[in-house]
């Protein structure tokens, strides 16, 4: 049996131990131990294993993954975002769907405190999704709104995903921050243009809302708000100045995080142990599946299938845009069935040598990817947001009704993702200008 | 005895969480000191990396096997029948238990070379790395002995996954 065919039996009998429940750490893990001693022997197998868990946990770039973990499970546990909703409601409450446009901003800004989209859509459900519905906006706009805008947490730094991203395609994760922010900001606003487009047309998915805006009322909310955007812009101005690590970046806004919890008296013990108790499997179990990943890569690497795959795709077009568009309708697929993390670990290896033969900037790619992704956190039957938001508000609006609502929101970000594509400015304008 | 593992994984993770805390005070010292007095804490990078980075990711490992947190995918096992399913978990967590105990055997034999030697690192100052090195086997081993007792638990039909848990605790 050639090492090639090997291969492709390795990727085949991954999908089947991941249908079968199998974590995908352990499936990436079994699947490359057993595939490298068939193809050499069991000494080979053993070789990669011994010193990698430990060089891999110990990468010093890969601290930064628990430390936005709990900056954002900080910010979570004790509503430090929670002004920036009321806040954002009075602003647009003459604007139509104003209350929906308000959850997308709020959404946003809690993005930029959190690593992960599943926090943001956590966080966020409780806070607006109930608002809404008392105004008698339609469910499915109620909740998908914030089901598609959590995943601004993703694209909008920190980022959990583009750290990973990161370090398997050995890019700067400080300007792949860096790179989300204004493809973060153009996703939520083009959310915001089509809630307002689709309730001036139909009225009755968002009815207008009285809100006496009065100065002081005003004033009061922008003094509860006002640390968190500050802080939002101390690190990615660090970041953006070369001042910070993306590892300090995020030990620091952990730091600030906690304290101006503590000053607002919101950071109960429980609060505290909850985040750390998050952060901790969230981390474990994150690490673990990387450990899997960089088994997974070496099988990969010597099969060469991902080789193979280049010249095929490479066969067909050696334009960037198609190969970008082949990759991204198999990312949405994929994305319909496995959650985030475990798509961009599966993928990678087998990705990156055609990204690599094709020439492709791997920043822009980056922003596209995590793009792709979140596409597949809205989308079902495994769109974990749309659980996540489900079981957050205990079963008060249905699941159909939240995948029905999201359906906007998933055109929306395909018509983003196209801009992104045609224009590679867009991402990549700001890195150019970062301090090296 | 299942309750006194339980109690030894969820005490590992407890511990594996001060990890979070101590690396996120030692790294914001670390950036003060830079910025305020130009003068880094030397061996931070070094103490995050192969201390607490280490406790945090391997000592809850077992934590998460037990408590079913792995990253999977349901989609298909939900809609199998129980005896496939039961069959689908006991197969995943003897896959797991196997795999751990080679991940436990090798990076063990890489403790006790690291022991041997008497390992360091050399960063901004010498940090000595050995003992960190040993917290692998003890993460991997009790996690491979973790996904065995889940197997286990499938047979005996006691509540394994975390929609069965879950549904248990409410």
């Amino acid at each position: 049996m050639s090492n090639l065919l090997i291969g492709w039996i390795g990727v085949g009998s991954l999908f089947g131990l991941l249908a079968f429940r199998m974590s995908i750490g352990t499936a990436l893990m079994a699947v490359s131990f057993v595939g490298i001693t068939v193809m050499f022997n069991l000494q080979a197998a053993l070789g990669i294993v011994s010193a990698m868990p430990f060089n891999l946990i110990g990468d010093w770039s890969l601290t930064a993954i628990p430390m936005f973990l709990f900056m954002g499970f900080i910010a979570a546990n004790t509503g430090l975002t929670a002004g920036a909703f009321d806040l954002l409601r009075v602003l647009l409450a003459r604007v139509p769907g104003g209350l929906a446009s308000a959850s997308v901003g709020a959404c946003g800004l809690f993005a930029a405190a959190s690593g992960s989209s599943i926090a943001t859509t956590a966080a966020m459900s409780k806070i607006a999704v109930p608002e809404m519905l008392r105004a008698n906006y339609h469910p499915s706009l109620a909740t998908g709104v914030v089901a598609a805008s959590g995943t601004l947490g993703s694209l909008i730094p920190p980022s959990i995903l583009m750290v990973l991203y990161g370090i398997f395609t050995e890019q700067s994760i400080g300007q792949l921050f860096i790179a989300g922010v204004i493809p973060g900001v153009l996703s939520a606003f083009v959310y915001m243009a089509m809630i307002t487009v689709r309730a001036t047309v139909t009225p009755a998915l968002a009815p207008p809302v009285v809100e006496r805006i009065d100065r002081k009322k005003l004033l009061r909310l922008l003094w509860s708000v006002w640390p968190f955007p500050v802080l939002v812009l101390g690190i990615l101005g660090g970041i953006f100045g070369g001042f910070f690590t993306p590892t300090e970046a995020g030990a620091v806004g952990a730091f600030l995080a906690a304290t101006v919890a503590l000053l607002r008296r919101s950071l109960t013990r429980k609060a505290l142990a909850e985040a750390i108790r998050q952060t901790t499997l969230a981390t474990s179990s994150i690490f673990f599946l990387s450990i899997g990943a960089v088994m997974f890569t070496r099988f990969m690497g010597l099969s060469g299938v991902p080789r193979a795959l280049t010249d095929m795709m490479l066969a067909v077009s050696d334009n960037q845009i198609v190969i970008i568009l082949m990759i991204a309708a198999l990312f949405i697929i994929l994305g319909m069935v496995i959650d985030s993390i475990g798509l961009i670990l599966l993928t990678l290896p087998i990705l990156l040598p055609v990204l690599e033969a094709a020439d492709i900037n791997l920043i822009w790619f980056g922003i596209i990817c995590i793009k792709l992704l979140e596409i597949g956190l809205v989308t079902p039957p495994v769109g974990l947001n749309l659980y996540v938001l489900h079981s957050a508000l205990s079963g008060e609006v249905k699941l159909s009704d939240i995948i029905s609502g999201t359906t906007w929101f998933i055109a929306m970000d395909i018509l983003t993702l196209f801009i992104l594509i045609a224009f590679p400015a867009i991402s990549l304008f700001l890195p150019s200008l970062m301090a090296q | 005895m299942l309750t006194l593992f339980n109690k030894l994984c969820a005490s590992l993770m407890f511990i594996g969480g001060f990890g979070v805390i101590a690396m996120m005070l030692n790294i914001v010292a670390d950036v003060v000191a830079k910025l305020v007095w130009n003068a880094p804490i030397q061996g931070t990078v070094e103490m995050s990396s192969y201390y607490y980075m280490i406790a945090l990711v391997m000592l809850p490992m077992a934590f998460v096997e037990m408590q079913d947190q792995q990253i999977s995918v349901d989609l298909l096992f939900n809609h199998f029948p129980s005896w496939l399913q039961k069959l689908a978990l006991v197969l995943s967590c003897l896959a797991a238990a196997a795999i751990l105990a080679v991940m436990t055997w090798r990076t063990g034999l890489d403790a006790a070379r690291a022991l041997r030697v008497g390992e360091v690192v050399m960063g901004g100052r010498e940090v000595i790395v050995w003992p960190s090195r040993m917290v692998l086997p003890l993460g991997f081993g009790l996690a491979s002995l973790a996904a065995f007792l889940r197997a286990i638990l499938v047979l005996r039909g006691q509540p394994v996954t975390q929609s069965q848990l879950d549904g248990n605790m409410s």
